[in-house]
């Protein structure tokens, strides 16, 4: 089932120039041998501004006390500059943050993202990272061409550079181009001594359905000194191939490998096999500690069945990756189980604009709009809709791809039901249950619950019977719709006793979660009260304070009561 | 002419092996095989350090210290990055930014010039740096001349800017 990622593989985050910047791949394989012997010239300069003051030594001691991060020596320039209203506005800014004052408003740009960086390439073209970030925004938008030129800028101009190599190759496997992935990275000149561009390759290569040519090599890097966290990727990705090759222990091995320093994508990669073959808890929790690697969290919390949880790592890792549909199909699924179907719609809609063509966030959305719309006594314009939806449906039924059309049967049944033809809609379910009892028996599950929820709803007499199905089929057997549909049912019978119809009882969903879709509405904002939430959630100890990326987290952290306030 | 001392201190602490006045190849401790690059291209940084200094009140090194990444920032500055190259994109862009801004600091006239010599002078990339008229990968010269040049040429501007100022003020008073 296509909500449940079966092919998922370790291709790179395409984070922005700025969230990449902490990424391990930024680092150097190997220290430099060469160290600094500089030394400290700001308590020159302050004995200097004691014995005879001035506005020019101040001035110099606040740049060369920033840069040498003497805080003191700092805070003395500042307070003398603003005692002797020195405040020009080049430095007002340093002043003001150096003695904890209120920073004077910055001018504000009514350019969008994409005007901004254009202006920044227009001073300077030769920046790769402006490149990068203005493919990432056209992604984002859904615009192929003009992103994939812009990240051939990128290219062009950070010539060799492992991280702009890397996301070049994954912004084109995006764009469902994974051959001309596999020839960027190829061309880098150092892809045979770098294990990241190795990992790459390799994942690269197998979406396009070649043999990798760098396999030896890779395994060299893997029995050689380099630091753990460099080879994160790389085990990951021959884990990968180890287990599509069905060489579970092998791939065992690798995956434990990949997890001794592991980056989001490895982790992510790990719970991935987790659900998807015979390994299991191959990520312990203490692996988070280092990473902040939403994707994994959100499994992490689904396979626990703490939906909440696992709707906040999802729309952190959507504020992440706007532009991929995985983020935004797990925030509409498990709104779906949450019966939040105004989450539904918002997020499908925004995952639509970057990936007009996923079928899958279409589907969702028409789901959306059949579960909130009144079709009992339609107004004209729902009768209006109801022809284009139901148009829409019976076309993908027809599809070629067995996963597109029992979606669209599916959907059809909670139309049918929702508008009162419940043997319809029984049949419709039943058919949809029937094509994947075909190809993914395992998922059956996932359309009966749906098919559950429609027959209460509906009173139809063969509620139980449907309940009892799915309670038959999660004894036999587990997979990773597994604790959606336990959720699912747990609600069902929590809800049970309670008075009023089921449309009622079901969208009464907890407070918690109406408030993502005010989250939703923004992704690319920063959105504090997700973060204290996830501080109260997660479990960031301050010895990791030193992870610059997770400061934020773990300052709180020590306090969770101060940070909920 | 006779400089005062704490000039002349500055000076020479200008001269040493700061971290408050290295270039970012020597903070990320990047290996400079050739001399023009050790000394001349290391002197340009500096250059360019003190034009905005004197015109911006702050010095590049400051900038980068203040608006990189952390995770970005070089070891000698108590961070734990160490690799020149991988950081240059980030030094490239927070410099053509801090740029931008400079230059809406600054009246029209001398704007572009000022901002000018700063980016041949600063760049973070450093084989880079040098007039751009003249630069050649094999001339030993780096064009300074032309900057002392332009720099004469700013200061008649900037005289006759003055006097247009003085007038202005004048026939305002009057």
């Amino acid at each position: 089932m296509k909500l449940f990622d079966n092919e998922r593989d370790v291709l790179p985050s395409w984070l922005t120039s700025q969230q990449a910047s902490a990424l391990p791949e930024l680092k150097p394989l190997r220290s430099s041998l060469i160290k600094n012997h500089l030394q400290p010239i700001s308590p020159i300069l302050m004995a200097e501004l004691e014995a005879a003051p001035s506005v020019g030594i101040a001035v110099e001691l606040l740049s060369v006390a920033i840069t040498e991060h003497n805080t003191p020596a700092a805070r003395s320039a500042a307070e003398y500059l603003k005692r002797n209203n020195f405040m020009p506005d080049s430095i007002s800014r340093l002043i003001c943050q150096t003695l904890g004052d209120p920073l004077p408003p910055r001018e504000e740009s009514s350019l969008t993202p994409i005007g901004k960086l254009k202006r920044l390439l227009h001073e300077d073209p030769k920046n790769p990272l402006v490149w990068a970030n203005l493919s990432r925004e056209y992604a984002i938008l859904g615009e192929k061409d003009s992103s994939i030129k812009a990240m051939l800028g990128a290219l062009h101009t950070g010539m060799n550079h492992r991280w702009i190599t890397r996301i070049a190759a994954r912004v084109c496997v995006h764009f469902d181009e994974p051959d001309r992935a596999h020839a960027l990275i190829l061309r880098n000149e150092n892809v045979r001594s770098d294990p990241w561009l190795i990992a790459t390759e390799m994942a690269v290569s197998r979406k396009a359905e070649k043999n990798s040519k760098l396999l030896s090599i890779g395994k060299n890097f893997l029995e050689s000194n380099i630091s753990a966290k460099h080879l994160s990727e790389l085990a990951s990705s021959f884990a990968t191939l180890e287990l599509k090759n069905g060489a579970d222990k092998k791939a065992k091995k690798l995956f434990k490998q990949s997890l001794i320093q592991p980056n989001q994508n490895a982790l992510a990669q790990a719970k991935w096999a987790e659900r998807s073959s015979s390994l299991k808890k191959l990520v312990e929790t203490p692996a988070y500690e280092n990473v902040a690697a939403y994707e994994a969290q959100y499994w992490e919390a689904y396979s626990k069945k703490d939906m909440q949880n696992a709707l906040l790592c999802a729309k952190q890792w959507f504020k992440e990756e706007p532009y991929s549909s995985g983020p935004a199909i797990a925030i509409s699924y498990l709104a779906s189980l949450l019966d939040d179907y105004d989450l539904v719609e918002k997020i499908t809609t925004k995952g639509l604009i970057a990936n007009p063509n996923n079928w899958t966030l279409k589907l969702n959305q028409i789901f959306a709009w059949i579960a909130s719309s009144n079709l009992h006594s339609p107004t004209p314009s729902v009768v209006e809709e109801s022809k284009r939806v139901t148009q829409k449906l019976e076309e993908l039924a027809q599809s070629s791809d067995w996963q597109i059309a029992a979606h669209a049967i599916a959907n059809i049944g909670m139309y049918l039901y929702r508008t009162g033809d419940f043997a319809s809609g029984k049949q419709s379910y039943q058919l949809a249950e029937e094509i994947y009892e075909k190809h993914a028996s395992q998922f059956v599950v996932v359309i009966k619950t749906n098919h559950l929820r429609e027959s209460l709803i509906a009173d139809a007499p063969w509620a139980f019977d449907v309940l009892k199905e799915i309670r038959l089929l999660l004894s036999e057997r587990a997979s990773s719709a597994t604790p959606g549909v336990e959720y699912y049912l747990e609600k069902i019978s929590h809800l049970a006793d309670s008075a009023g119809p089921w449309t009622e009882r079901l969208s009464a969903a907890p407070s918690d979660t109406q408030k993502a879709n005010a989250d939703i509405s923004s992704p690319g904002a920063s959105s504090s009260r997700d973060e204290v939430d996830m501080l109260s959630k997660f479990w960031l100890p301050a010895s990791i304070s030193n992870v610059a990326s997770l400061r934020q987290f773990t300052d709180k952290a020590l306090d969770p009561v101060k940070s909920r306030r | 002419m006779m400089l005062p001392l704490q000039f002349n201190n500055r000076v020479a602490l200008r001269s040493c092996n700061r971290h408050a006045y290295a270039p970012p190849e020597q903070l990320y401790g990047y290996e400079l095989k050739s001399w023009k690059d050790r000394r001349q291209r290391c002197d340009l940084y500096q250059f360019a350090s003190l034009i905005s200094y004197l015109f911006f009140d702050s010095s590049l090194n400051a900038i980068y210290r203040e608006r990189l990444p952390v995770a970005i920032i070089p070891v000698a500055w108590e961070g734990d990055h160490d690799s020149y190259m991988d950081a240059l994109p980030y030094l490239q862009q927070v410099f053509n930014e801090v740029l931008a801004e400079w230059q809406l600091l600054l009246p029209q006239w001398l704007a572009h010039e000022i901002i000018d010599v700063i980016r041949q002078c600063g760049t973070p990339v450093f084989g880079e740096r040098g007039s751009r008229k003249v630069i050649n990968p094999d001339s030993p010269d780096l064009g300074i001349n032309r900057f002392v040049s332009q720099f004469d040429k700013l200061g008649f501007r900037a005289s006759l800017e003055a006097k247009k100022l003085g007038k202005q003020k004048r026939e305002a008073a009057s």
